[in-house]
């Protein structure tokens, strides 16, 4: 609908008629020439007078649109644009799409209706407007800064990811869609939420500046059922009882939708584990059920066959895998034939006993000459356990492992060379490793500052020690855990890139020292091991989707690459100067895989660096609260509250310039002949114009 | 302009013109144009044998002392050149521009001239004056009354709102033009029928001399026109609404092509043809036609 700012102006379109009736007046007021020759004149503009009397009307159609087209622009004409959003007033706005999984995993489906109300309000804003996109899943992300380019932002709502299951980050985005407002350029500064609203965005807490004006825009009426049941937890744990067998705890949370009956299904490689029939109870069910373990398949569907509001939390995964083992290189530098006399069997046997609980441990030993050819990748610390000094290929190798997170214990003896040790190992040594002597001394006992036995003395009260490695010239970083009675250091730990070290100044047998024989010498060990053992960035709990995780190669390998739920891969090479890798694709719920690679062997996937991902339960909570707000919409309606008034007026005035250069083209002499040439007129009139000329 | 059509200070130059006609007329009078016929003259050709009933007066009586045999002389006849002139007096005619002769005066004051010079050399004239009809007429006449009849005639306007009949004129005078002559006409020759130059042929065919004197006025040869108008007839032929400035071309293309229609009629009738602009001289349209009559084999 056309409407005009300045309708006064329409009066100037009188004045079409001045060339009209000069064109016919002209015709009236024309002089009389006597001339013999009319008959002449007479077939002269018969021929002329064709494409003549057309440029003639085509001039006058030329003026008269000319005309019509500045009095139209002086009219200010504009387009009325109904508008499904505002007044039609200029404005800065940043449009908050809540795009995490209870809306665009909502049935029945209420995402394409956000994406619908975001492109009516960009289409909404007059010329001049600024716009601006937030994506409210989490974690919030600025998809479009705020730009007077309007017609960029549509575009953007057509690449968004409906497979993601991403939990709500509401706060954050409005602080976000505060921060694209705060040099706007506009007075009228507007942030429109869209979403569900469910009590888990928190939105009734939400608060911006008071000059920014906050609009929600509810997807779901309140009225709407909201009725929906979801995995809230899965949990394996090692069934202390049974031997490779994991106790699996489903725990199933729902609202509105007590006493309806169901079913949970269990499967691993798509086969099915167990089915439980379910029994909605108290807005919950829980589910306890005993599989075995299989560690080259950790992952476990888990599915609910409830139809409700929230399909995609009817459906989560379980990582039942055995706890993370740390493992465990033991070099033995003086390896006997008879077991009893190696002295690693203390150790071995510390290892072996140590609980479960914290990470098990998991050793192999090997000899100082296999141990040159030994691959570092499937361990975690490496125990020097009275080792002469290793080739400079292998101390090398072994420095690299420490750096990249490894950890390295030596343990003294009468294989320990200081002259040897500092000239291969002088970077992983805590300081100058003097030559052993001979001492009758107390300890090794804990330092009470030092965190490793949390100061407790009681197991190691009578230990003696006959031998043991001086030091000087300690490091700066140094830790101390264990002391000789003189103050002397007996066990050492400093850090190595990311790695760390560990130097027992003593034996791990009974050859310099009682130490084995202490009931504090397995916690020790275990402790020691533990603290030299790489963080396992991973445990067991579920990552939230959205959330970016720090990926840590194993030490000695290549590179790493992680397999998402939709087959997606990445690689992501292992770095000297790079050792931990942050990952951020965890968008979609499921599991995640990752396999080490290597020059030295073929991939190999390890499931202690797999983890799972889901959106927090607290997404499947689909109640919508009251919204304490002063512009409340009732969803799906639009706030039609009048035009958007789109000028004209430069239309006018072009179409006006058209019409003058083609009045200018007109009046050319050249006109006529241009007209000729497009055959004008037709040749049939031509031909019986010929005709009537006589024939000289 | 005066009643008399011809200026007595040009009469008097036109008086000092001479023509001779192209070729021989008979005539009555002596005169001085060669005539067909051998006959007592003053002027010896030839001789030949006698014959009985030969006159006698004619023998050559020093040719039959020289060859002992009777001959008689044989003599050119110069005769009275027998003239007629056509005029056209339609509505076309009437017709001038700034200040020019209309191309009625124009015409009747070559045709004035021709008499004049005609009657210098005791030639005789008829005339035949005709618009859509024959409006007058007279047989070539020596008396001297009867040239100022033609020169009055000739003076008389034309007649507004009368096409032209060319064709009735040329027919009129190719009945009553019993003997050779002259035959002069002075026309526009606008709106003319096709075939009616074409009738000169009948006259050219019969030993009659034709001269055409195309008249035109110098606004019709070049169209100086640039302001929209109506454009008026003068044979009642209506008129047309016209921008000169975007008919000139074409109907400068029309006007060539109808001078050379008519000029390649009148060539191919045996006429001579001379377009006469009315801006310019008349000396130079007589001079033009008699600058051609002096060709060899005319006196």
């Amino acid at each position: 609908m056309m409407g005009f700012a300045s309708p006064w102006a329409l009066v100037a379109l009188i004045t079409l008629a001045v060339p009209v009736a000069l064109h016919w007046m002209r015709r009236r007021d024309l002089p009389i020439v006597e001339f013999p020759a009319v008959s002449l004149l007479k077939r002269a503009q018969a021929n002329a007078h064709a494409k003549h009397r057309l440029v003639d009307l085509l001039l006058l159609l030329a003026r008269l649109g000319l005309l019509a087209s500045l009095c139209l622009g002086l009219a200010e004409p504009n387009w009325r644009i109904p508008i499904h959003f505002g007044n039609g007033q200029e404005r800065s706005i940043v449009i908050v799409l809540d795009d995490s999984l209870s809306v665009t995993g909502r049935t029945p489906p209420v995402w394409p209706q956000a994406l619908e109300r975001a492109r009516a309000i960009l289409a909404s804003l007059p010329r001049g407007s600024e716009a601006g996109l937030v994506w409210a899943g989490y974690p919030a992300r600025l998809a479009a800064a705020r730009s007077d380019e309007l017609r960029l932002l549509p575009p953007l709502l057509d690449q968004t990811d409906t497979n993601a299951a991403r939990g709500t980050d509401l706060v954050q985005a409005i602080r976000l869609a505060e921060r694209e407002l705060g040099s706007a350029p506009h007075a009228l500064r507007q942030i429109v939420i869209i979403s569900d609203f469910a009590e888990h965005t928190l939105s009734t807490d939400l608060q911006v500046a008071s000059d920014i004006m906050l609009t929600r825009e509810a997807l779901v009426a309140p009225s709407q059922s909201q009725a929906n049941a979801f995995i809230a937890s899965a949990r394996a744990t090692p069934d202390p009882t049974q031997a490779a067998m994991l106790a699996i705890s489903v725990e199933i949370q729902s609202q509105e939708m007590n006493g309806q009956r169901g079913t949970l299904r269990a499967s691993r490689d798509d086969r099915l584990l167990f089915e439980s029939p379910i029994e909605i109870n108290n807005n919950g069910a829980r589910i306890h059920r005993t599989i075995r373990a299989l560690p080259s398949s950790p992952f476990v569907r888990l599915e609910l066959d409830f139809e409700d509001a929230l399909l995609a939390d009817n459906t989560r995964w379980l990582l039942a895998r055995p706890p993370s083992a740390i493992r465990v290189l033991i070099v033995d530098g003086d390896p006997q034939p008879v077991s009893e006399r190696d002295e690693i069997r203390y150790l071995v046997r510390a290892i072996d006993l140590a609980p479960q609980t914290g990470g098990a441990l998991s050793r192999r030993v090997v000899d100082p000459d296999t141990f040159e050819s030994t691959s570092l990748e499937q361990t975690d610390v490496v125990i020097l356990a009275n080792v002469s000094a290793p080739s400079e290929v292998t101390a090398s190798r072994l420095e690299s492992f420490v750096r990249q997170g490894g950890g390295v214990w030596f343990t003294s003896g009468d294989q320990v060379d200081p002259r040897a040790y500092r000239a291969r190992l002088g970077g992983l040594l805590p300081g100058r490793l003097l030559s052993a002597r001979s001492a009758d001394i107390q300890g090794p006992y804990p330092n009470p500052s030092a965190a490793l036995l949390d100061g407790d003395t009681a197991g190691f009260t009578n230990t003696r020690t006959t031998r043991r490695h001086a030091w000087d010239e300690l490091r700066a970083n140094t830790e101390v855990p264990l002391h000789f009675s003189d103050g002397q250091p007996a066990l050492l730990r400093f850090p190595v890139g990311q790695g760390q070290v560990a130097f027992l100044s003593t034996t791990v047998d009974e050859a310099w020292s009682n130490l084995p024989f202490q009931p504090g010498f397995l916690p020790l060990v275990v402790r020691t091991l533990r603290q030299l053992a790489p963080t396992t960035p991973l445990g067991d709990d579920i990552v939230a989707t959205g959330t970016t995780l720090e990926l840590r190669p194993p030490a000695g390998s290549d590179a790493i690459r992680v397999l998402g739920p939709n087959d997606q891969t990445w690689r992501f090479a292992n770095a000297p100067t790079v050792p931990v890798v942050s990952f951020d694709q965890t968008n979609l719920s499921g599991p995640y895989r990752v396999e080490v690679l290597s020059r030295q062997s073929a991939p190999q996937q390890d499931d202690r660096l797999a983890f799972i991902t889901a959106p927090p339960s607290e997404e499947s909570l689909l109640n919508m609260p009251e919204l304490v707000d002063d512009e409340p919409m009732p969803p799906g309606s639009p706030s039609l509250q009048g035009y958007r008034n789109e000028p004209m007026a430069v239309w006018a005035f072009l179409v006006a310039g058209l019409f003058a250069i083609f009045e200018g083209l007109l009046r050319l002499p050249q006109a006529p002949d241009i007209i000729r040439r497009l055959k004008w007129p037709p040749a049939g009139l031509r031909s019986r114009r010929k005709a009537r000329r006589p024939v000289p | 302009m005066t009643d008399s059509p011809l200026d007595p200070t040009l009469a008097e130059r036109v008086s000092h013109l001479t023509m001779k006609a192209q070729k021989a007329a008979e005539g009555l009078l002596s005169g001085i144009h060669r005539s067909p016929h051998r006959g007592a003259s003053v002027v010896f050709v030839e001789h030949r044998e006698y014959r009985p009933g030969d006159d006698l007066r004619l023998l050559d009586w020093r040719a039959y002392a020289r060859s002992d045999r009777h001959h008689i002389k044989r003599f050119e006849q110069e005769t009275h050149l027998h003239a007629h002139l056509i005029l056209d007096r339609s509505g076309s005619m009437d017709f001038s521009a700034e200040d020019r002769p209309t191309k009625a005066a124009v015409a009747a004051t070559l045709l004035a001239a021709v008499a004049l010079i005609l009657r210098g050399q005791g030639d005789a004239c008829g005339y035949t004056i005709f618009d859509d009809e024959l409006r007058d007429t007279a047989p070539p006449r020596m008396r001297p009354t009867h040239v100022n009849a033609l020169l009055q005639a000739l003076a008389k306007p034309p007649s507004r709102g009368h096409k032209t009949s060319l064709r009735n004129a040329i027919d009129h005078v190719s009945k009553t033009a019993t003997r050779r002559g002259l035959i002069v006409l002075a026309s526009d020759l606008l709106d003319v029928d096709n075939d009616a130059l074409a009738a000169l042929a009948h006259l050219t065919g019969r030993g009659h001399e034709a001269i055409v004197f195309h008249v035109m006025d110098t606004a019709e040869l070049s169209f100086p026109y640039s302001q929209p108008a109506r454009f008026l007839g003068l044979e009642g032929d209506g008129g047309i609404e016209s921008h000169p400035e975007q008919v000139r071309d074409a109907y400068l293309e029309e006007l060539k092509a109808f001078l050379d229609r008519q000029r390649n009629t009148c060539i191919r009738a045996g006429a001579r043809y001379h377009l006469v602009d009315t801006g310019t001289r008349l000396e130079e349209a007589l001079a033009a036609v008699l600058s051609h009559s002096q060709q060899p084999g005319f006196r």
